[in-house]
Order: C-alpha cells, then structure tokens, then sequence
C-alpha cells in the first residue's frame, strides 16, 4: 500500500542528520558554517530558543524554559516539538541534574559565527582588501546570478529530463547515474539502459527543494562508501566535481594568460573558484519554489521559465491544458493524465479514474498530485477563491480512497476476562492512555495498539497482585494474543 | 520590529525585515559612557543584527540612525561600486557586509557635521518595538507608538546584558510571538504627547483630537513620523 505522505523536504533531512551518531554531529557542530546551515533547518521556535540561550550564562531547567511559552496547547505543543528536535540533533542536551544547556561545541561556534570570531568585527577593520582578480591577468568575469541560474537550472533539468527519458538532453554525469540508480530512483532493465521506477515517479512530482535533498542524502551514503579511503583533499575537490554536475555549484573553465618573455600562453583549466548556484543557497531556507524565484528575477525569460510560472488549467469537467512546450513538464503530467492532443504551446489532457489509478499503482500519492497542479496552476486559475475546481480535487482523492478501504493496524487482543467487571476497568484505564484499538462488550474483547500493550498489561498485573494481596479470589485473566 | 504584509496569514518560514531605529544623539551617549559607551552597544546590535539574518536565509534588515535633527540610512545604501568584496572565510558572508557597512556608515555620520536633510520615515505598517537603554525619563511618545503598534516598550535594567535581551525579548517574530511569553509592558501613559517637544500635554482634551494637536512651532517632518504610527 502506497502510504507516502508528500513529504516537506526538511523531513528527509532531519530523517538522515537524526540517524547520524552523535559523535558526526558534534563533528558537524564543530564549524560555524554548519552550526548556521543545520540552525536554519529547526522549527521557528526551536531557533527561537536557541537564540534565547545562545548567549545565556543562566543554568535553566526546562521548566524555566517553558516559562517563555504561553500557556495554551498550541504553543505548548510547538514547545515540545522544538525541544524535541533539538535534542535529537543534540543541540540541546538534558543533563543529570535535570537542567538543560546547549551543546557545548554548538554553541561555542554558533556565536563565533555570529560574532565572526570576536576581533573581526571590532571598529579598526573597515576596508576591504582587493579583489584577487583585479592584480591576477585572468580575463575571466565574475559570474551573475543569472548566469547562476541558467547554469543551476539546465544542470537540474538535464537530471529529470534522463529519468523521464525525453530524448533531447545529453547524458548526465556519471556521478548523476550512480545516485538515481542507488536511490532507487531509476533501475537497470536488461539490455535496455535505465528505466524509472515508483520511487522516481513520485521524486517527479516533489518540489525541487525536496529533490535537490533527497539526491544529495542519498549522494552524502554513496560518498562515505565510495571515497573513504581517499584523502580529504581528494574527496573534497571530487565532490565539488560532482556538486557542479548536479547545478549546485558553478565552476568556471579559466583562461588563463601567462606572459613569459614575449610568448603568451593561453592555458585553459578549471577555475579554482567555486561559486554556489542559488539551488544550494536557498537549500535551507523554508521556501520551496527556488525555480520560480530564480526565473522571476530575469527579464528575458524564456520559454521554460514562463511554464514554471504556472501554465496548467483544470476545468470542472477534469479537462486540463498546459500551456507548455518542455518535454519535461508534459512528460510528469502524462504521469496521472491522458494526454489527447498537442500543439505547438499547449497541451490538452484528461484526467480519468483510469489515469489517476495508474498514478496511484505508481505510489504517486493523490495528494500529491493536487499539490503538483496547485504549484504549477495557470496564473488565470489564481484568480478564482478556490484555486483548483473542488470536484476534481475531492474525486481524485476518492479515487484513492478506493484503493485504501482497508487500514491494517497491528494490535494485541486481550478475551477471556472472568467477569463484565473485570473487562470494563481495563477497558476504562485503555480508554484513558488512548490505545484502544477495537472493542466488543458482549464478547468481552479489547484491541489494545501495540504501543499500549506493555503499559496495558503492567496494569492488569498489578490488578491481579492486588486481588491477591486482598486475600480475594484471582478472578482476571488476561490473553495477550497478537491479531490482525 | 518584524514586517509582515498581511496579518491575518503569519506563516512560518515568512521572512522578515528588521528595521531598526538607533538613537545615535552623540550628546546622549557621550553621557552613558560610563553605563554603555556607543561602541560597546553598538558590537551587541551587529551580533543581534545577525542573529536577526541567521534566523532565515531570506531575512533582512534596515538601519537607521536617528541623529540630531536627521535621521540617516546606515544600511541598505544604494551603491555603484559592489564588485568590491571580499570573501571572508571566517564569517558568513552577508553577515561581513552589512556589519562592515553600518560601522563605515556610522563612523561617517559621526565625523560629518554637515549631514544632508532627508527623512527616511514613511508609513511603516508593523509593530513598533522599543528598547529604551539609558536615561531616565520615560519617553511616553515612543512608549504610545509602541503600544498602538502592538509592539513592546522595554527599558533595559542592566545596560551590559543589552544583548542577551535584545535576543529574548526582541529577536522573535510575529510567528513566535504567537507562542510565546515575553517581557510585559509597563504601564503605558495614554496623556497626549505633543510630537514635536515629546512632551506630554496637560490640557488633556479628547485624546484622538489633542494627539492630532499640532504644537505652534511644529514642523511637518516630525508629524510624518508620528501619521505613520496612527495609521496602523
């Protein structure tokens, strides 16, 4: 059963920074620049506090801490989140004696990195020195933020464009293959090259932030494997080589002139400055559509960059036209539509039951298909209060529900109670810890949810102690069976 | 502290421009050298400025200093010439820049006498925090911006602990303050301050007619500051 949630792309992130042993991620916490990056991923309250004790040289409780929230559930809520992630990140660490301090090495470089070090920032320093380029010979121009983003942009695209398998790109990086492969994304198929597989279907439909992460998480457990061995300098310099196949990072080929008695020679290498592409710097920022951002800062844009913008149109009768012309686009849309006819800007399409199922056999989520045609919804459909016509969006989520009218929880069963008595009281006590799965009075049965089982159990013993201690009759008997 | 366009939807990951507002009157803080000199202050704000720009890549800032008379943008300053930096491998980068620049600014406001005129206050639709540092007459007139705003008026007990106070009290956003508990107000004084002296006006008549009570000598450019605040 296909039970993927359309997962914010910091889900993934925190999944793998949690697994991590607490010595890499005091490694991690050791530079600034790594403090700052995993900071910006916390909660908004979670930064909140650690602000709040970042410079703090009172020793807290975390009852003083919850002193700061409001006392409503909602913030009390928000409160446990933020305290819970941050100490699984070990930023936050619970002592013995019940108080709560900041990891120490964390916070010693996150106020460096705030700081700058203490002296940078103290008044003499002004000026700046000059730029390196201006005394070197080199004829190279320091990049724009365009050329950034057309560099991060085609990198990207030529990624999704190979695992739609639309013909017109050229083949990625070897580096590109090795991930989309290892992911899971695209699998081998005899004698036929790659083919793309469920888990690729529904990475097509994520935004791109969540994209750019899962690859690099998955590229982060190819690279432990693959260049271990390798010196540091090497693996860094390697995975600044594969970074700029993925358009993460922008590197220049340098011409470089040498003047050496008369002769000039023109030498071409790579430069050695990298410059990352606004697809890595907005990578923990909370804003997901970096594609759109980046195209609405150029004037001349082209045609892609107009489709990003918006270009589908859903009709109430599950007509759809997509004002596009990329492969690309047509090829994730040809995922959950039947496409009837194109034209030279547009496409039309449909989308059926029969389409929609092929989705969701995919493991395409329907929710994720609604959040695709909202993201990429025609400018013209924004105007209407309801941006997708309800009807369509309530029939593509009953078709999914078509599929999942089972839910199969896993639970034990506890029969054979003595008496009515006897079932009620532990029914009751199930009742209050919330883990009553299932229950039937005339059969005296209880569905106890797994997580509850041990707590449940515990008290029916304690129940039958008690009894006994009363010098009464041992009347309850409790079965843990494991049903289905 | 904290702009948002539309109240009613305050979002998480929304970014935030901090505007802050720096006393800089040099006859003020030639007095509270002794408590805060300016330059100690001043390496508390950067820090806090930075905290400000660290919550969220896309956060950013404004500063100005109220100088004698003038108030003067020390960041963001149109330049021509931005091809100048210089990367600094010990700090972040945005961080380098606006903190070289506002020192460079303010080191310039205090050298040059002859500032140009410009008042840079225009209808600022947020809420107005205040964080009043030395001296000990309550300024009722901010106090009253703060309050119908609904931002804060704080006075600062210990002049040393500025920082950690700016970070408790006035880094979080409008999505935080949701949540969480902050430092209460004093009591505010409702008496209708006359904008231009910062005084309070005795003849108290209806409130909403003697705020809007134009003091004899008084010159519109102050007044712009003070429209800014009721139109809210």
């Amino acid at each position: 059963m296909p039970t993927v949630v359309v997962a914010h792309f910091k889900t993934n992130i925190y999944e793998y920074l949690e697994a991590l042993q607490k010595s890499t991620l005091d490694k991690l916490y050791e530079e600034p620049a790594t403090c700052l990056a995993i900071f910006r991923l916390l909660p908004s309250l979670a930064r909140q506090l650690v602000m709040s004790l970042l410079f703090s040289t009172q020793v807290m409780s975390k009852a003083d801490l919850r002193q700061w929230i409001k006392n409503d559930k909602e913030s009390l809520l928000k409160f446990e989140e933020a305290l819970d992630k941050l100490q699984k990140l070990h930023i936050m660490i619970e002592q013995e004696n019940k108080t709560i301090a900041l990891n120490s090495s964390f916070k010693q470089k996150f106020q460096e990195c705030l700081t700058g070090g203490g002296s940078h920032q103290s008044f003499g320093k002004l000026y700046n020195k000059p730029h390196r380029h201006s005394q070197s010979n080199s004829s190279h121009k320091l990049p724009d933020i365009k050329l950034l983003d057309d560099h991060a942009k085609t990198k990207w695209e030529e990624i999704l464009h190979f695992m739609v398998g639309t013909d017109r790109m050229s083949l990625p990086g070897a580096s590109v293959l090795k991930v989309v492969t290892k992911a899971n994304l695209m699998r081998e198929k005899e004698g036929k090259g790659l083919e793309i597989t469920n888990k690729g279907f529904q990475f097509l439909l994520q935004d791109v932030n969540t994209q750019v992460w899962a690859f690099l998480i998955q590229y982060l457990d190819l690279a432990s494997e693959d260049y271990s061995v390798e010196g540091l300098t090497d693996t860094q310099r390697q995975l600044l080589d594969d970074l700029t196949n993925y358009g993460l990072i922008y590197r220049p080929k340098v011409k470089i002139y040498i003047f050496d008695n008369s002769f000039k020679y023109n030498v071409v290498k790579s430069s050695k400055r990298y410059y990352p592409t606004r697809l890595a710097t907005t990578l923990t920022s909370g804003n997901s559509a970096i594609v759109s951002n980046t195209t609405s800062n150029n004037p001349a844009d082209d045609d892609d960059s107009a489709t990003e913008q918006g270009f589908i149109i859903v009709e109430t009768n599950y007509k759809l036209y997509a004002y596009t012309s990329s492969q690309l686009q047509i090829s994730v849309l040809n995922l959950f539509c039947n496409l009837q006819f194109q034209f030279s800007n547009m496409v039309t399409a449909e989308i059926t039951r029969e389409s929609v199922r092929k989705a969701l056999k995919h493991g395409i989520t329907a929710s994720q298909i609604i959040s695709y045609l909202t993201s990429h919804a025609h400018p013209q459909m924004k105007k209407r209060p309801a941006l997708l016509p309800s009807t369509v969006v309530d029939q593509i989520q009953l078709w999914e529900m078509e599929l999942n009218r089972l839910i199969i929880t896993d639970c034990y069963l506890y029969k054979d109670f003595r008496t009515f008595a006897d079932y009620e009281v532990v029914l009751k006590h199930a009742n209050t810890l919330g883990v009553v799965v299932w229950s039937n009075d005339s059969k005296r049965m209880i569905g106890i949810a797994e997580a509850g089982h041990e707590r449940v159990k515990a008290f029916i013993k304690r129940k039958i102690v008690q009894r006994r201690t009363n010098g009464g009759d041992t009347t309850s008997s409790a079965g843990g069976t494991p049903a289905r | 502290m904290s702009v948002l366009k539309d109240t009613a939807t305050v979002n998480e990951e929304d970014a935030n421009l901090l505007v802050l507002i720096i006393d800089t009157n040099p006859l003020v803080w030639k007095q509270s050298q002794s408590v805060l000199p300016l330059k100690e202050a001043l390496r508390h704000l950067l820090v806090f400025i930075n905290a400000h720009l660290a919550l969220k890549h896309d956060n950013d800032v404004a500063i100005i200093a109220s100088h004698i008379g003038v108030s003067k943008f020390l960041y963001p300053i149109p330049t021509s010439e931005n091809s100048d930096k210089t990367i600094f491998p010990n700090m972040y980068q945005k961080f380098r820049v606006i903190d070289e620049k506002v020192i460079a600014n303010i080191c310039a406001l205090f050298e040059d006498a002859d500032i140009p005129d410009n008042c840079p206050d225009k209808g600022l639709c947020i809420p107005i925090d205040v964080c009043k540092v030395y001296g000990k007459d309550t300024p009722v007139f901010l106090q009253q911006a703060s309050h119908i705003t609904g931002g804060k008026y704080l006075k600062l007990d210990k002049a040393q602990g500025l920082l950690q106070f700016l970070m408790i009290a006035f880094l979080p956003d409008r999505y935080n303050k949701k949540y969480l508990c902050l430092p209460g107000e004093e009591k505010v004084d409702f008496g209708a301050a006359c904008f231009c002296h910062k005084k309070i006006i005795d003849d108290k008549i209806d409130v909403r007619v003697s705020q809007t009570k134009w003091a004899e000598d008084g010159d519109l450019k102050s007044g712009l500051v003070y429209n800014s605040v009721i139109s809210n």
